[in-house]
């Protein structure tokens, strides 16, 4: 059931497609930018403030509105139950992980994390007069300004505040640039498939094709777009595949599925010293409308074990002090399961933060069962709180009230 | 104009004197021939000018005033074929430059007058071979365990996974409407690149985005295709009928929900999008309270569908006894109103006119729309009763159309570029190399599949490094393909996260399969063998072993995907055991069933001769070869930088700036691939994606 927006907000649909809700806002890297980037550098890494030039940030976006009371399980509480009956997640299946809360037990990569310490749990995150609809709700958490008509996604304002644009400082490992990492300086790497990665062609031609990569100004702006485009693809593309083509590692992600993909590519990234500070994957797939018993069990194993492969790997690689890992999606499901063996929209969910430098646990207060609106949980957290924890406690970056447009306090969960 | 007065004419001493015909003189006579055959040929000139695509003066901006004959160019010629159309070869633009603006405009918009090609009908697969019945997976599962049957099989059995028959002909289904929709896709494409009326096929690409139905959700390919059937009935006539047909049409029922919108418990979903979306605009006048009312107004406007028999013919019914026929009031007007009352209503309110103007202004001429020109155009279309054709004859006769700001301005989309890559070469038939749907999905497009009912966001959207750098490796493919006897098709590949499966779960005595292009079939793979096809062992190289008898003799020794996959995957093999059915392993045998079904697309590569291009244009040159593809392909000029180290590579590549006619079949070969690797480098810039 689709819940009413604010009417004195006139967020439009059109101006956030108009914004770029799949990707517009690349790098101008023009002359003309020049106030712009002196005016970053004060506020940047660069003046000494930054507190690791080292720290990257993985944000995982699970995309669909994951379960997440399938997924951290309240089996505590009997509303749970009755709520769920056949759905809840059976009591002596839930992998325990304090008295009243356990993991779905799909999970075991999660639950190794969680007893390592190495993985928080921040309960109920959302956000005021929460919107039921994937393409809104999702846009909404890609720009970190719900009910805004933002045109840029947090994490490109975030990139844009904290550095000069620097080649390959984002990468989005997608077949479609996320709005999430829409920058108006930064020039996200977009790439899926590292071996396509490149333009296919002799010796000879590669040299043309570095003419690809020049930027001259038109006087014609799409072209003047292209061209900067072209010159991101040029300069990330050899960089890319030789990280992704260089890469062993012998520690096990799980099956192979679209996330454990990803995440491999970032490891070879991150393993290859490429200057990225934020890489961006999705997984899809978790609008569990029926059948949820199966896909979501599934779902969760492919998630969980990639998750803790990744942890590994980077560990292996000696960057676990410098990689924190954020997880999130749209909005939860309904509390009550439904007729077709599955949930409906929600709203509220946990977001998790995953890493060597996380103290591990619970942190802010799960939502309550009985106290719903409209059959929906009641946020308890804002979920751009988890940004600006982000930002500040890991990327060392202070000004994030500008960033997220608002004055959100992070939240206390590093070592 | 006497050839005298060309004889010298930058010569500042007084002409040789009547019979003195020094040698100078001769020369500069012979040059001046030359320049006179070639300025009054057709043929491009290697020159330094500047080239003309088109573009008018800066007043034209805004300005509606149709062009003139006078003012009617080449230029302007294609850069109207390629916005209204697909572009065209030189003939056909050509042919539109020899009319006047006005029939050329009418020769493309009045497409009705014009044969129509005779389309071919879609050619189904024979995907129900055991009747469509459609059952959600515990549905089928108990009726399975109740009777036996399900879905028209015999879905219990005896031994491990007792009901899996049942769940593996739902995945069946499922992806054999996938495999379907993909040769509906390129079925679509071809009309797209054969038809004499190009623009019905635009207009109607146009009305697929902007009422952006999937087949995600809808999921029968024959709803789909007749779907769009009905945008192409109605593309150019009254908007207002357009609107009516769409909300009847059984696709759009299921898509935005109508088909659940009954009294008492309305759905509004189709409601709130057909006037979010397809009219009025977000938050241009309506409310939430009209939303609802509208909803009521579309209560009972439903489908017939019987899902035990029906493969996807659901027709549109209108059941009374579902319509709330109360007082509803909508956008300010009170009466008992049903659907075709409320579409009349929002039609007319004036946001309806600024909305569907300023959509078709931004896909057709440029983004940026300045106020005053949106007003006349929203008063057009209004005081043209929302008849789309004569709105379309404004603008594409207009000089704005034709304006600075307008002319290479748009980054085709991913249809738009293949196609009209296609219509340039002068293709008559879809190559089946590369696969359209491929190349046009990696490319963020799918035919029939928009990814959500936004429809496609465009413009820039359709640009980022990976996709840029998609676009060339497109050409690259099409210009040279691999051995089609090599290749495993992609409408025959199962996705890497389910072809493992078969090993993943060696108890359950999976057979493993590979598509062989050579029988054009499913084949079953001994499980030692499928694992190292797994490994990378290519089809061919698979049926080879089998063959010359090698894999009969091979043991399961060291195989890194088992073992890989039995330590990676023991929670999935838990989960799975003891059970009844098993969804994975219905995922895999779907898949391979489906492959079975669904026809494959015929791996046919492009029928492509450049060198018979650069005979029958005469090209001699280098430059001249680089100013026939720029012209012939390109609506913007190359930066001269690029353009140069392209000419440098010509030279290279053909061995000198001559290029010399083919004496023999090696000679020619060589010649081609020379011809190729230039154009693929010239449709690989950054310019060939404007038009």
């Amino acid at each position: 059931m689709l819940i009413r927006k604010n009417p004195l907000a006139p967020f439009s649909r059109r101006d956030l497609l108009k914004a770029g809700a799949y990707g517009l806002g690349v790098s101008t890297g023009l002359p003309g930018l020049l106030t712009r980037v002196a005016r970053a550098q004060t506020t940047s890494a660069l003046d000494g403030s930054e507190k690791s030039p080292d720290r990257i940030l993985v944000v995982v976006e699970l995309a669909g509105g994951n379960d997440g009371l399938n997924t951290i399980v309240p089996y505590g509480h009997d509303a749970y139950y009755r709520a769920r009956p056949k759905l809840g997640v059976a009591r002596d299946e839930v992998l325990k992980l304090d008295e009243e809360l356990g993991l779905h037990p799909s999970c075991t990569g999660l639950e190794s994390l969680f007893k390592e310490g190495k993985m928080a749990v921040v309960h109920g995150c959302g956000y005021p007069d929460p919107n039921l609809s994937h393409f809104t709700a999702m846009g909404w958490w890609h720009t970190g300004v719900p009910h805004g008509n933002a045109e840029y996604g947090w994490l490109g304002r975030f990139a844009d505040a904290y550095s000069q644009p620097i080649d390959n400082y984002i990468v989005n490992v997608a077949s479609q640039q996320s709005m999430a990492v829409t920058s108006e300086m930064h020039s996200p790497v977009v790439f899926d498939d590292p071996e396509r990665f490149g333009r296919f062609g002799t010796a000879a031609q590669q040299k043309v094709f570095e003419t690809f990569g020049e930027v001259y100004p038109t006087g014609n702006s799409s072209l003047d777009f292209v061209n900067r485009v072209s010159r991101t693809a040029t300069a990330g593309a050899a960089s890319v595949r030789n990280a992704c083509a260089e890469y062993r590692s012998l520690v096990d992600y799980g099956s192979d599925n679209d996330l454990t993909l990803d995440l491999k590519k970032v490891a070879a990234m991150i393993a290859a010293e490429l200057p990225t500070r934020i890489y961006y994957v999705q997984m899809g797939g978790f609008d569990t409308h029926a059948a949820q018993a199966g896909s979501h069990n599934t779902l969760l194993i492919y998630m969980s074990d990639a998750l803790r492969g990744f942890i590994t790997d980077i560990e292996r690689l000696g960057r676990g002090d410098d990689v924190a890992v954020m997880v999130f999606t749209e909005f939860g499901r309904r509390v009550e399961e439904n007729a077709s063996g599955g949930t409906d929209h929600g709203t509220a969910t946990p977001m998790f933060v995953l890493g060597n430098r996380v103290a591990g646990g619970f942190y802010g207060q799960h939502p309550s069962l009985e106290q719903l609106h409209d059959g929906n949980l009641v946020m308890t957290t804002d979920f751009r709180r988890v940004y600006a924890t982000m930002l500040q406690g890991f990327m060392g970056y202070s000004d994030t009230d500008a960033v997220l447009k608002g004055e959100y306090p992070p939240i206390d969960l590093w070592t | 104009m006497r050839l005298a007065d060309l004889a010298d004419p930058t010569a500042t001493e007084p002409h040789a004197r009547r019979g003195e015909m020094g040698a100078r003189h001769l020369v500069a006579l012979v040059a001046a021939l030359v320049v006179a055959l070639l300025l009054a040929s057709s043929a491009p000139i290697a020159s330094s000018a500047a080239r003309d695509f088109g573009a008018g003066p800066d007043a034209w901006s805004g300005d509606l005033t149709p062009i003139t004959s006078a003012e009617w160019t080449r230029a302007r010629a294609a850069h109207l074929l390629e916005r209204a159309g697909f572009g065209g070869t030189p003939e056909e633009v050509e042919r539109l430059a020899a009319m006047t603006p006005a029939e050329a405009v009418a020769f493309l918009v009045d497409y009705d007058s014009l044969p129509d090609g005779d389309p071919t009908p879609f050619d189904e697969s024979p995907i129900y071979p055991n009747g469509y019945k459609f059952r959600s997976i515990q549905e089928l599962a108990r009726e399975a365990m109740t009777t036996g049957k399900a879905l028209g099989i015999d879905a219990r059995r005896e031994g491990k996974l007792p009901l899996q028959p049942g769940i593996d002909e739902f995945y069946t289904l499922l992806w054999s409407d996938f495999g379907e929709i993909a040769r509906a896709g390129q079925w679509w494409a071809e009309r797209m690149l054969t038809t004499p009326r190009p623009f019905e096929e635009r207009m109607t690409l146009f009305w697929h985005d902007h009422f952006a139905t999937s087949q995600e959700k809808v999921h029968r390919h024959r709803k789909m295709i007749r779907h769009v059937d009905t945008l192409r009935q109605h593309a150019l006539g009254d908007f207002e009928d357009l609107l009516v047909a769409v909300s009847q049409d059984p696709a759009m029922l299921i898509w935005l929900d109508n088909k659940d919108n009954v009294k008492g418990h309305p759905n509004e979903n189709y409601a709130r999008e057909i006037m979010e979306l397809f009219t009025m605009g977000e938050g241009n006048g309506y409310t939430e309270a009209d939303i609802r009312e509208v909803a009521r107004a579309f209560t009972g406007w439903t489908i017939t569908e019987d899902h035990t028999t029906d493969p996807g013919d659901g027709v549109f019914v209108d059941r009374a006894e579902l319509h709330d026929d109360g007082e509803k009031t909508i956008l300010g007007q009170t009466g008992d109103f049903d659907g075709y009352e409320a579409i009349a209503i929002i039609v007319r309110h004036p946001a309806t006119a600024r909305f569907i103007t300023e959509k078709i202004y931004r896909y057709y001429v440029r983004e940026e729309l300045d106020r005053a020109l949106h007003d006349r155009l929203a008063a057009a279309l209004t005081e043209g009763g929302f008849e789309i054709a004569p709105l379309m004859k404004t603008i594409f006769l207009s000089r704005d159309f034709y304006s600075e700001p307008t002319v290479g301005s748009m980054i085709k989309s991913p249809v738009h570029l293949v196609v009209s890559t296609y219509r340039k070469l002068g293709l008559d038939e879809i190559p089946g190399l590369p696969d359209f749907g491929e190349t046009t999905g990696s490319l963020g497009q799918s035919l029939f599949l928009p990814p959500n009912v936004a429809g496609w966001p465009g413009h820039y959207s359709w640009i980022n490094p990976a996709t840029l750098l998609s676009r060339g490796n497109f050409v690259e493919a099409l210009l040279f393909p691999p051995d089609p006897m090599l290749i495993e098709p992609p409408d025959k590949d199962i996705h890497p996260g389910y072809r493992k499966i078969p090993v993943m779960f060696p108890d359950y005595d999976i057979v493993g399969h590979v598509w062989d292009q050579r029988t054009m079939r499913m084949e079953p793979v001994p499980l030692v063998l499928y694992d190292k096809y797994l490994a990378g062992l290519p089809p061919h190289e698979v049926f080879a072993m089998i063959e010359d008898g090698r894999a009969a003799t091979m043991e399961m020794g060291e195989s890194t995907m088992m073992n890989g996959a039995a330590m990676g995957t023991s929670k999935m093999a838990q989960v799975a055991h003891g059970e009844q059915y098993n969804l994975a392993v219905g995922v895999y045998n779907g898949h391979v069933e489906a492959n079975r079904r669904v026809k494959p697309i015929p791996r046919v590569p492009a029928a492509i001769d450049l060198v018979a291009v650069a005979e029958r244009y005469e090209i001699d040159t280098v430059a001249e070869l680089v100013d026939h593809f720029i012209e012939r392909f390109l609506r913007v000029e190359i930066h001269a930088d690029r353009r140069a180290a392209i000419e440098q590579f010509a030279r290279q590549q053909l061995g000198a700036d001559q290029i010399a006619r083919p004496v023999d079949d090696a000679t020619r070969a060589s010649l081609e691939e020379g011809l190729r690797r230039v154009l693929h480098l010239i449709l690989s810039t950054p310019e060939y994606q404007l038009a």
